[in-house]
């Protein structure tokens, strides 16, 4: 067997390749889809460690926040699942039960797709040890704010606005 | 790699077969018949392994077994 | 038997030069030890940082350790699974598993026969989003031209297929010119697939 490419060709090539690893497969480990979050390991002081059901309110905003997502867009479950590419029933089951562990994949297809930085969606869903105390706070309070309906009004769309910026602005301190 | 020789004789039913499947599948006869050596491999480990290997039929979900050791 | 495909470069991200390296067909004891003795040690102290990750992935991890290692191994004697490894400066830099008997899923290649890659995988050290001084780059696309090599020489024109890991996905998608051939829901990532002329594209010199 012989390699049909040139070495001019992978020079080229390494050189405009962009930063993303090129990995397939199954993952040696379960590491990879922390990779975004250990850049943005929240400040020791700031940390809060968590208990079960610190956990549960967490996933209970984050339900709450990929709803809204949802419905801002105006779009079903269905349809959100096929545009980012998850499954539905995971999907629904993010929105609707705070007990159940979101995967990686997940919060990484989310975190792509509505623009949300991964590090606090992670934390949100319950993934990591300890967390931020001050999106625990927020988190909790805009998930409080909110009603099950299946539109949006204006307050609730502003407060969305609000908390998703805060929540990037937080991934960056 | 170690590369070592066989001479193979086919009947013309057989060559035969071997052209037809090879150009349908867009490969050569050799190639052809080095996969069927791979799948027959494969399929023999499934089996091993305790599994079983059927065929089914699409609309009326029939099924056969397709090897048995 | 181990052999030796071809010789290829790496770029040292560190001082900017390309540095020479090495495909090789079939993996041998060297592989499987760099893997135990340098890759896990480095994948086990992030996955420390973070118990809760651990424990939610552990099972799959082990899972996937354990089949990708006996495959690897079965390689030698098997016909349905061929193993290459990248290494550079006496280390393995790179692995990768592919399975010789699955078929094409995509519009205009269904039920072809391609060269199907079941694990590619980059050394820790190498991944810029894993340690703060990844030590080379390239390994990805070695290995990928390495597939498209293979699948030649089987007969099959170049076709391959993988299932991608999400942060590879745009990769694969642009720079690489795959099709996207959707989510995989039994296998909780996203599938892709080249073509014959995809192939050619890609390993084109122009």
């Amino acid at each position: 067997m012989k390699l049909l490419f040139s070495n001019d060709w992978l020079r080229r090539k390494i050189a405009a390749d962009p930063d993303i690893d090129a990995e397939a497969g199954p993952l040696l480990s379960g590491l990879a889809e922390v990779e975004g979050a250990h850049h943005n390991k929240p400040q020791a002081e700031n940390v809060a460690v968590m208990a079960d059901r610190n956990v549960v309110q967490l996933r209970v905003a984050l339900g709450v926040l990929v709803r809204q997502l949802r419905l801002k867009e105006g779009v079903s479950v269905a349809e959100l699942a096929e545009r980012a590419q998850v499954s539905e029933d995971e999907l629904r089951q993010v929105e609707h039960d705070p007990h159940y562990t979101a995967r990686p994949r997940l919060i990484y297809q989310l975190s792509e797709y509505f623009k949300v930085s991964l590090s606090t969606l992670s934390q949100m869903s319950g993934a990591t040890h300890a967390v931020d105390r001050v999106l625990y706070n927020a988190a909790v309070k805009y998930a409080a704010r909110s009603d099950d309906v299946s539109t949006l009004t204006k307050e609730e769309r502003e407060a969305l606005d609000v908390f998703v910026a805060m929540l990037n602005e937080r991934s960056k301190a | 790699m170690d590369r070592r020789q066989m001479t193979l004789m086919l009947s013309d039913k057989e060559m035969n077969l071997l052209d037809q499947l090879a150009e349908r599948r867009g490969m050569s006869k050799t190639a052809l018949l080095r996969q069927a050596l791979r799948l027959y491999q494969s399929v023999t480990e499934r089996i091993d392994n305790g599994e079983k290997v059927f065929v089914e039929h699409p609309a009326t979900k029939d099924k056969t077994e397709l090897m048995v050791l | 038997m181990k052999e030796l495909v071809g010789a290829v470069v790496l770029l040292n991200r560190m001082t900017g030069v390309f540095e020479p390296a090495e495909v090789f067909r079939e993996l041998d004891h060297k592989n499987l030890d760099d893997f135990e003795r340098l890759w896990k040690p480095v994948l086990k102290s992030r996955r420390d940082e973070f118990p809760s990750w651990a424990a939610a992935a552990d099972a799959n991890a082990q899972d996937s350790h354990w089949e990708w290692v006996e495959k690897a191994k079965d390689a030698t004697r098997s016909l349905q699974y061929e193993t290459f490894a990248v290494e550079c400066g006496g280390e393995t830099q790179g692995l990768m598993l592919v399975d010789v008997t699955k078929f094409g899923r995509v519009d205009g290649q269904q039920g072809r026969e391609l060269a199907y890659i079941e694990l590619l995988a980059t050394a820790p050290w190498n991944r810029p989003k894993f340690v703060s001084t990844p030590r080379y780059k390239g390994v990805g696309r070695i290995l990928l031209g390495t597939a498209i090599s293979l699948s030649v020489e089987l007969g099959f024109k170049g076709r391959i297929g993988l299932h991608s890991l999400p942060q590879s996905e745009s990769w694969y998608r642009t720079e690489a010119g795959f099709t996207d051939g959707g989510y995989d829901s039994a296998k909780t990532m996203q599938y892709f697939e080249m073509t014959e002329a995809q192939a050619a594209a890609c390993i084109s010199d122009h």
